[in-house]
């Protein structure tokens, strides 16, 4: 990991056994329970690259998100983002991380205030954390960063719902780097859009980081997307990292089986595969379902769907074990499956 | 295609669906689609948000609401004309004869009854029986869904099941009248990557012991390529393309059906930038007059610009373009 330190030595992000555990309500006089939607996560992040987080519904990618974007604070471990402690950080600490890390969220229909010109949208980062900047100044900046990302400066003065889906992205995105972020969480940026248009927006990704150096938190279920982005993947499952490797070494030799069933689930338009895939992927992946994340099993938490699993798998939670390169995997087998 | 001597399952000759914004204007969301389903063939309308293959489906089920106009030349299913019949008689051949499932299981399911109350309605609605009879076929439809532990299911209601299993329960209903047609608009959208792949398994294998034909819309171009035996490509609520599966994907003749393929991260993998088409979808008032694709089309030549294409027969495809890219035999490829 030693090829992942910042400029300052320190990690850009640096995240050691993150949990986020929720306390539910189950029922009426029924006890509460408690969701580990985040369950011990660890990584390194460095500057200008781009770390994927893959995984599917329920599996933590966006509890990870908001730790990383500083709307929630982990329920054990430690995060650091240049070096500082979040779960210690004060008011005003808090405050300064807050420009080092932003976020673009899935929604962009969702994520703009219906009411709020696109100027004042982009402004207000500016106005609460820059408050000296002035008022022409910060106008200023927000169409220079309009221009950045695609759009005319005539839609300075334009609602959201003026725009398409596809602009409205850029414009979420165009917010999150007012304030010039060492970070960019962005969580299923792409995932609300057309194949055309997130083609548009994942090269509008591309470039900007090519500009600026951002690192990216990329969030995604669709794996095609993260094989093209991402400079290294975290797969993640009910909660915890099932494998981490840099992109070449997971897509050409992917060593966790639900890492193996998630690719070959993933429908893909190519002489490669075809309709035998669909039913070997089919068959090859699950009997059943995702586990209730209130009652996780025990041992490790993929073994009631795993083609591999024996019953040592019960017994221990498989550590997230280092196979050389940088790719580590949590599966007590393996070695043995190759 | 094979059954060229016998009429097809649904025949669907120059559909048009327009929905009326005022001042006279209308927004035309299908516009000119023609196609037709063999019995148990699989057939995909893939395209974008806004291309019009929602409400293709939409207009056969006949559930397009005032203040919208369907029009057709033709519209024939199983020899019956669907614009001329009662709506009586045509809801009775929709549930009986032709089936759909959308895109998002948790709304289509009512919450406040169980799986078991809301199977046993549609069986009593099609064919009777007594309670326990109904229930016993309840159980053996999703049995025939695989899913897990039916039994158990049978008396949960919606919020207790998982997307992939409420889908499962909509797909129950659906074929518990043995449709000849299924339509499934966006079926495995809402579902996670492994869910929809046994999903797509099961439709795939439900489709051929039954021998249902299924018109599968979608925007995923994977998906059409794991299914589906022809596919029809919409832009602009115009079909631009059409032909069967492995060539349409390996041989795109319609400059569209290129961008799309071209615009697939998996397409795309090593590059600094992928290959994207300029601009969006047009809309309703910014429809062009010549090939809806020609403000955005690198291959545009000035007719493109002053004349609409007709759906053109090539080879073994159609495509609405006035100079279809080359096969690969003509720029000498294999």
């Amino acid at each position: 990991m030693s090829a992942s330190t910042g400029h300052g030595g320190a990690p850009l992000l640096e995240a050691r056994d993150v949990a986020r555990h929720y306390s539910v309500g189950t029922g009426f006089l029924r006890p509460r329970a408690t969701v580990r939607a985040l369950d011990g996560v660890s990584f390194e992040r460095s500057r200008g690259r781009t770390l994927a987080v893959v995984g599917e519904s329920g599996c933590g990618k966006s509890t990870l998100a908001r730790q990383l974007a500083l709307l929630e604070t982990p329920t054990s471990g430690t995060l650091r983002i240049e070096g500082v402690d979040v779960a210690h950080a004060d008011g005003a600490a808090r405050r300064a991380l807050r420009r080092t890390v932003q976020m673009v969220f899935q929604n962009p229909f969702a994520s703009l205030n219906p009411r709020k010109r696109i100027g004042a949208a982009l402004a207000e980062p500016l106005a609460i954390n820059r408050p000296e900047l002035g008022r022409a100044e910060r106008t200023e900046r927000a169409a220079a960063m309009l221009a950045r990302v695609g759009l005319r400066p005539e839609h300075i003065g334009r609602y959201p719902h003026m725009f398409s889906g596809g602009q409205r992205q850029r414009i979420a995105i165009a917010r999150a780097l007012m304030l010039e972020p060492q970070i960019v969480v962005a969580d299923e940026p792409v995932s609300a859009l057309d194949v055309s248009i997130q083609a548009q927006v994942l090269n509008l990704l591309m470039d900007l980081q090519a500009e600026t150096a951002v690192a990216y938190v990329f969030i995604s279920h669709n794996l095609a997307v993260v094989e093209l982005i991402a400079d290294e993947v975290v797969v993640m499952y009910l909660g915890r990292v099932m494998e981490r490797a840099p992109k070449a070494a997971l897509f050409a030799a992917p060593r966790h089986p639900y890492t193996r069933a998630l690719l070959a689930s993933t429908p893909r338009v190519g002489a490669t595969r075809g309709r035998e895939a669909l039913a070997r992927a089919a068959s090859t992946a699950f009997a059943s379902e995702l586990a209730s994340p209130l009652a996780l099993p025990s041992g490790c938490v993929f073994r009631a769907r795993c083609p591999h699993a024996v019953a040592a798998c019960a017994d221990v939670r498989p550590p997230l074990e280092e196979l050389g390169g940088g790719h580590a995997a949590a599966c007590i087998r393996v070695r043995e499956i190759g | 295609m094979a059954m060229n001597e016998r009429p097809p399952l649904l025949e669907v000759r120059g559909l048009t669906v327009e929905f009326p914004v005022g001042g006279g204007a209308s927004l035309v969301a299908v516009d000119d689609v023609s196609f037709h389903v063999d019995a148990g063939e699989v057939v995909g309308i893939v395209g974008e948000s806004g291309s019009g293959k929602s409400v293709t489906a939409l207009a056969l089920m006949g559930l397009v609401d005032e203040p919208g106009r369907v029009r057709a030349e033709r519209l024939v299913f199983a020899g019956g004309d669907l614009q001329r019949m009662t709506a009586r008689e045509r809801r009775s051949l929709l549930g009986n004869d032709i089936a759909m499932i959308f895109q998002d299981p948790m709304t289509s399911l009512n919450p406040s009854f169980t799986v078991a109350f809301q199977l046993m309605e549609t069986l009593a609605l099609h064919e009777g029986g007594s309670r326990r009879a109904r229930r016993a076929r309840a159980l053996e439809l999703l049995r025939a869904v695989e899913i897990a532990d039916a039994e158990l299911r049978l008396d949960a209601f919606p919020h207790q099941l998982s997307g992939g299993m409420s889908q499962r329960v909509m797909l129950a209903m659906a074929i518990a009248c043995s449709p000849r047609l299924l339509i499934a608009d966006e079926p495995t959208t809402a579902l996670d990557v492994t869910v929809q792949a046994q999903m797509l398994a099961l439709l795939k294998k439900l489709q051929e012991e039954r021998g249902m034909a299924l018109l599968l819309i979608t925007h995923d171009l994977g998906v059409v390529a794991e299914v589906v035996d022809r596919v029809l490509v919409m832009y602009g609520g115009q079909v631009v393309e059409t032909a069967p599966v492995p060539l349409a994907f390996d041989v795109p003749r319609h400059p569209y059906t290129e961008a799309l393929l071209a615009a697939l991260p998996e397409r795309n993998l090593g590059r600094r930038r992928l290959s994207a088409l300029p601009g969006i979808v047009p809309g309703a008032f910014d429809r062009p007059h010549g090939c809806l694709l020609s403000p955005r089309c690198p291959h545009v030549q000035p007719r493109c610009r002053g004349e609409r294409p007709a759906l053109f027969p090539l080879d073994e495809s159609r495509a609405r373009c006035f100079f279809p890219l080359p096969t690969h035999a003509e720029v000498g490829l294999p």
